[in-house]
Order: C-alpha cells, then structure tokens, then sequence
C-alpha cells in the first residue's frame, strides 16, 4: 500500500542545513497496524505528515496504491490524501464552534456526496462510537477521552484505507488510552490501515510492528 | 404695485436668433426677428416663471401672450412669447422671473455676442474679431471665451464642492477597504488552526477561499445596506446641492452599491486567499 525509497527532508537556513529525515525505505502493506515510534525531534510527526501528503517538501519516492506520489501535483495529491487518508492528533483538532454532528459532517462536506446520505452517514457514525447521545454538544462540553472519540469518528466517517494518527493517547489518561487504542485494533480488524505516532511502548505493542526512529533514520524496523 | 412689494426680474436685451442661437425652447408665441424694430410695437419675450407669477392659471404661457406690462415707466410692453426657465447666474439658483426685450427696441451700449458654430468655437475667435474690425475698426472685442469656458465660472464653486466631496467619498472608500482587510486578515489568523483542520480533512483551496470569503460578503452585505438606508435619509437633506439627479437616483445608488462591494470583496479576497496556503501541519503544531 505504501512505499517509501530514500525519503529525505531537510530545512534550510542560510548556509545551514538540518536534516528531519534520512533515507527513508519503508513499507506498509494493507491492513497493516504500524507504529512508529522515537525520542522527541526523531522525525516521527513529520513523516506522518508526508505520508499524509500533507507535507510536500521532501525529496525521495513515495508510492500510495502503486500511485507516484512524487510526481503528482498539489492538486493530484489533495485528491488521494481526500480519498484514502484519515487523521487522527494528540490534541483532537475538534472545531470548538461546532457540535460533534457538525464536527463529524466537516469531512463529508468536502466530498461530492449529497446532503441527505451525509446526515445518514453522521447518524450512522454517531450510533456505531456511541456518542448519538452527545451529537448537540460542543467539544468543551466533552471529556478528553470523548473528544478524541469523536476525533476518531472523524477520521473514519469518509472511510478512509488509511487511518494516520498522531500521539493519538498523548492526551488522554490510562483507562480512556486504552479505549481509543481497543477502538483502533477494532478498526483495523475491520480493513482499516494504520499507522500511529507513539511514545508509549504499550500502545506501540497494539500494532503489527514497531518502526524505531532516531535523529531522522530508521534505526529499527 | 408699490413699495417693498413690488416684484423684481431680472432683463436683458438680446438680438434676433437670441432664443436660437441659445437653443432656449419657446413654450409659447415667437421670438424676436428683424420687424421688432425702432418703430414697432414694444414687445417682450418673458420665462415661464414670470408668466406663473403673473398669468396664473391652467395654462400661464398661454395666459400670458398678448398681456401687456411697464417696467416703472409710461412704456407698455407686449408679451410676444414664453421661454422656458433657464439657470442665468447659477446652478443652484431658485427659479427666478426673465424678461428679454429685443436689443433694436431696448438698446445697451455694451453688449455680448453670442455666436454658435458647427466646428470648434475656439478657430472662430480670429474670424469674429475680423468681422468686428470690418465694422468699426475701433469697436475693442474683449473677454472672447467659449460657452463652456463662461459656464465653468459659474459651476467653478459646484465642481470644488463636488471635487472636495468625491475626494472624501474615496477616503472613506479606502478606509472602508482597510479596515474590511484589517477585519479579514485578522479574521484569517484567528482561524488559521482551523483551516489547518479543514485542510487536515480534506477541504481544498477553492472551499477555505469560499469560508474566508462568506464572512467578507456578509460583512460587506450588511454593511451596504445600512449604507443604503442611512443614504436614503441623509441625500434628501442635501437635495439643494444636487443638480440634474434626484436625491434617489437608482443608477448612482446601484452603482455605488456595487463599487462598495466589488471593494469590499477584493479587501476579503487578499487574506482569503492567504489562507489558501496555510500549512496545516504548521497550523496544527501550534496548537
């Protein structure tokens, strides 16, 4: 599904360079649970970013479903990361002008998808999360465990192949930690691909395999 | 009439072809030709505020042909004919009463000729004053000057007033576009976490241009129609002032309306489509 051939990112400041990532090669096939995981500054977040095409400064091949991410233009790329790719961060990014029914429509809304299946679709995702009870409330209005609920029914309501996620416990306590990461096993044992960013050995151990980054190389796979 | 009461109008004695030459309509009755002469009965030609003021009635101009008048003396005079009112010293003068008697019957040592040409007046000037010096070789021609250069005297203070006045209406254009920029470039920073998650999400260039932008039109929306309404109430006030439009001129009104908005959308559209190029990771990281 995925494939990466020295990938290198690199920021540039007046003669200086720094370099984020390394000569990276990885692969992700369908289905996979992956967690990716090193000190703070290893490049952990950045190259969540780029392979949620939603980084485009770096060098190197990237091939999503056999399609040359490399090659494509801004616009190719938004389409494929609109498509295939759902995120998911540590500090849930919920819209806090928004309920959680409109904070789940936002990505459906970007879609061509007419409104009634949309609303059919949100009811949908509100009863398979268990949150149609909190679908009129706003995000301040929701525990730290709730919101990154929601944020997780956001990230899946377009259905996408890939699920990225950021830290995704990073903010949350033990108990509610554990119900986002018995929900991300759920998903992926229903066909959802993914990848998470993580500190915690433990939530790493959810996964199929654990990808250990250092100063921008993979330094374990 | 007598004392303080009695009515005043302005005169002028002109030649025949006056009314012509100045394209000023005859409502009613004739102009002057070559009969109204030294010897003929005194005739006048009065304006259309005169014969109201005077012959009220269904049909003043009608009422007035035929009347005869004196002006202080023993001469009568005979009203031959009805022009229409005319601005004579200014452009937002009253309507005020004419009287044009002919110049072989009324004679002024000093008089202006008024010559009106198909080509350009100014190629004209060298041939009148040979024509003059063909006369009387010592007849001085002076003050030589087209319509257009003796009417810009007269609306030199309405065109100061207008020019003075436009120059404020583009200040406060420009600072209406400001300050709409200012609202929307803030506008823009205070959301730029979210359009890094709409981004995040999905949305494209084309729909944070369009989230940008609503809140610019609705702005400017609001903002033209409070504009109208207060315009509405506020231009009958300064009706005096305007000359050849209404107080509710729709062109003026439509125009404006939409140079307003077309302003206002162009200061909406700089920051919004800044926030096009928001970089969502950046956007998201400082959080």
């Amino acid at each position: 599904m995925i494939k990466l051939r020295n990938v290198e990112k690199v920021y540039e400041a007046g003669n200086s360079k720094t370099f984020v990532l390394r000569r990276i090669d990885m692969d992700v096939r369908e289905g996979e649970f992956v967690s990716i995981m090193g000190p703070s500054g290893s490049g952990k977040s950045t190259l969540l970013s780029i392979l949620g095409m939603l980084d485009s400064q770096w060098t190197g091949e990237y091939y999503f479903d056999e399609t040359a991410v490399h090659t494509a233009n801004q616009k190719q790329r938004a389409a494929l990361h609109k498509q295939n790719i759902g995120f998911v961060f540590q500090s849930y990014h919920l819209l806090d002008s928004l309920t959680v029914y409109e904070n789940l429509d936002i990505p459906l809304s970007y879609r061509d998808i007419k409104p009634k299946e949309r609303a059919a679709i949100v009811a949908d995702t509100l009863d398979r999360f268990s949150v149609v009870g909190k679908k009129d409330l706003y995000p301040n209005q929701l525990s730290g465990g709730q919101q990154q609920l929601v944020a997780v029914a956001r990230a899946v309501i377009a259905r996408p192949k890939l699920l990225l996620a950021d830290e995704p416990t990073g903010n949350l306590h033990s108990t509610q930690g554990k119900e986002i990461m018995d929900l991300f096993k759920r998903l992926n044992a229903e066909g959802t691909t993914i990848i998470q960013v993580t500190h915690s050995e433990q939530n790493a151990a959810n996964g199929h395999r654990v990808i250990n980054l250092a100063d921008g190389w993979i330094v374990g796979n | 009439m007598r004392g303080a009461n009695v009515p005043s109008a302005m005169t002028a004695s002109v030649g025949t072809n006056y009314f012509e030459t100045m394209r000023t309509p005859l409502i009613e009755g004739r102009g002057f030709g070559d009969g109204d002469g030294q010897d003929a009965p005194r005739v006048i030609v009065v304006n259309e505020t005169f014969a109201r003021r005077f012959f009220p009635g269904a049909n003043p101009s009608e009422n007035a042909i035929g009347k005869r008048v004196r002006f202080g003396g023993e001469q009568f005079w005979q009203i031959v004919g009805v022009a229409r009112d005319g601005k004579y010293f200014s452009i937002g003068e009253a309507p005020r009463m004419f009287v044009y008697s002919p110049l072989l019957q009324d004679y002024a040592t000093s008089a202006t000729l008024i010559v009106r040409t198909s080509s350009n007046p100014e190629r004209m000037i060298s041939t009148i004053r040979d024509e003059v010096r063909k006369l009387d070789p010592n007849l001085p021609v002076f003050g030589v000057k087209t319509l257009t250069e003796h009417m810009g005297v007269s609306l030199f203070p309405a065109r100061v007033a207008a020019t003075l006045l436009g120059g404020f209406g583009l200040l406060a254009l420009t600072l209406a576009g400001i300050g709409i920029y200012g609202v929307m470039a803030y506008a823009v920073t205070q959301r730029t976490r979210e359009i890094g998650i709409r981004v995040a999400l999905g949305a494209r260039p084309t729909d944070v241009l369009r989230l940008c932008m609503r809140h610019g039109v609705l702005l400017s929306v609001i903002g033209v129609l409070i504009g109208l309404v207060a315009t509405f109430a506020l231009t009958r006030l300064m009706a005096s002032l305007l000359y050849g439009v209404s107080p509710t001129d729709a062109v003026t009104f439509i125009s404006i309306s939409l140079l307003l908005t077309a302003v206002a959308l162009l200061a909406s559209y700089l920051p919004a489509r800044r926030a096009t190029k928001v970089d969502p990771m950046i956007a998201l990281r400082h959080e």
